[in-house]
């Protein structure tokens, strides 16, 4: 019913270019795709928010290329994962920082989100990609062969990196006394 | 890896779940959409097109545009049938059907 709706919408934005059809799909997703460029900027909400409007902007104008293959979630991940890793080769491109110096950066710039400080510490400890497939299975609940398509890398591949991710995950959990819950 | 594992993992993404508010982002993101420039433009465009069809109107174009016409064309017709040269006319006839039967020959 959800994915109808979608389509629904999708269909007004790309033949009456009805903005207030965008503006619904915007309000629908801008929670998922926010908490994933939290999760991937470890806690860096105002960057968050720049890459997620940058997201939005680029699938209104790519509409006309959602073909329905997917759901419309999948496609604005995989336009979201793109988004994230341009960022993340013109920052490498321009200062030459390594992918680890630049989340040490992101994790000083947010000392005080609180709360929130466990999850991100504990998603430090992972690569990149890792990061990605390990909050979009357990966080956003995507399968793996959605996954799959997000990051245009085989079923394998994921369930590698999946594996590695939880177990880096498994041992900072335990350290930190997740296991006695 | 255990399951026990796989189970404190996913307990501990799913207690840190949280849904964002909007606060204002969705609107941040339509104002940047790339169609309001657009839309902007197409105004304008809709604009002047709708003040030059009034004055097109208001100062009797259209009769204007008719005089205009019917000037030029009697004048061509009183031109050429002053300076019509019978000689040209006939050199360029010869050309033409020569032209004509080589290429309907070649066809063949």
């Amino acid at each position: 019913m959800s994915q109808l709706n979608d389509i629904s919408l999708v269909a007004q934005v790309v033949v009456f270019k009805n903005t207030k059809a965008f503006d619904t799909l915007v309000k629908k997703y801008q929670s998922q795709v926010r908490r994933f460029f939290l999760n991937q900027t470890l806690g860096d909400s105002e960057l968050s928010d720049d890459l997620a409007q940058e997201t939005f902007i680029k699938a209104y104008t790519n509409i006309s290329s959602f073909k329905n293959l997917s759901n419309f979630s999948t496609w604005l991940y995989r336009i979201a994962y793109n988004v994230f890793y341009d960022y993340i080769r013109s920052r490498k491109e321009t200062s030459e920082i390594e992918a680890r110096e630049v989340d040490a950066m992101h994790c000083t710039e947010q000392e005080n989100v609180g709360e929130k400080m466990d999850i991100y510490k504990s998603l430090k400890m992972l690569k990149e990609v890792e990061r990605t497939c390990i909050t979009l299975f357990y966080m956003e609940d995507v399968s793996i062969d959605k996954i799959a398509g997000i990051i245009g890398s085989p079923t394998g591949t994921v369930k590698s990196h999946l594996s590695r991710g939880k177990e880096k995950l498994a041992i900072y959990l335990k350290q930190n006394g997740y296991d006695r819950n | 890896m255990t399951e026990i594992d796989d189970k404190m993992i996913s307990q501990f993404f799913q207690n840190e779940k949280k849904e964002i508010k909007d606060n204002g982002f969705s609107n941040r993101v339509m104002r940047h959409l790339p169609n309001r420039v657009d839309k902007l433009s197409n105004m304008w465009a809709a604009f002047c097109t709708a003040v030059a069809i009034i004055l097109f109107f208001v100062f009797n174009g259209l009769e204007a545009i008719l005089n205009i016409l019917r000037e030029a064309y009697n004048g061509t017709m009183q031109s050429s049938i002053a300076h019509l040269d019978l000689k040209s006319l006939l050199i360029a006839a010869i050309v033409l059907i020569s032209l004509g039967v080589k290429k309907v020959c070649y066809s063949d």
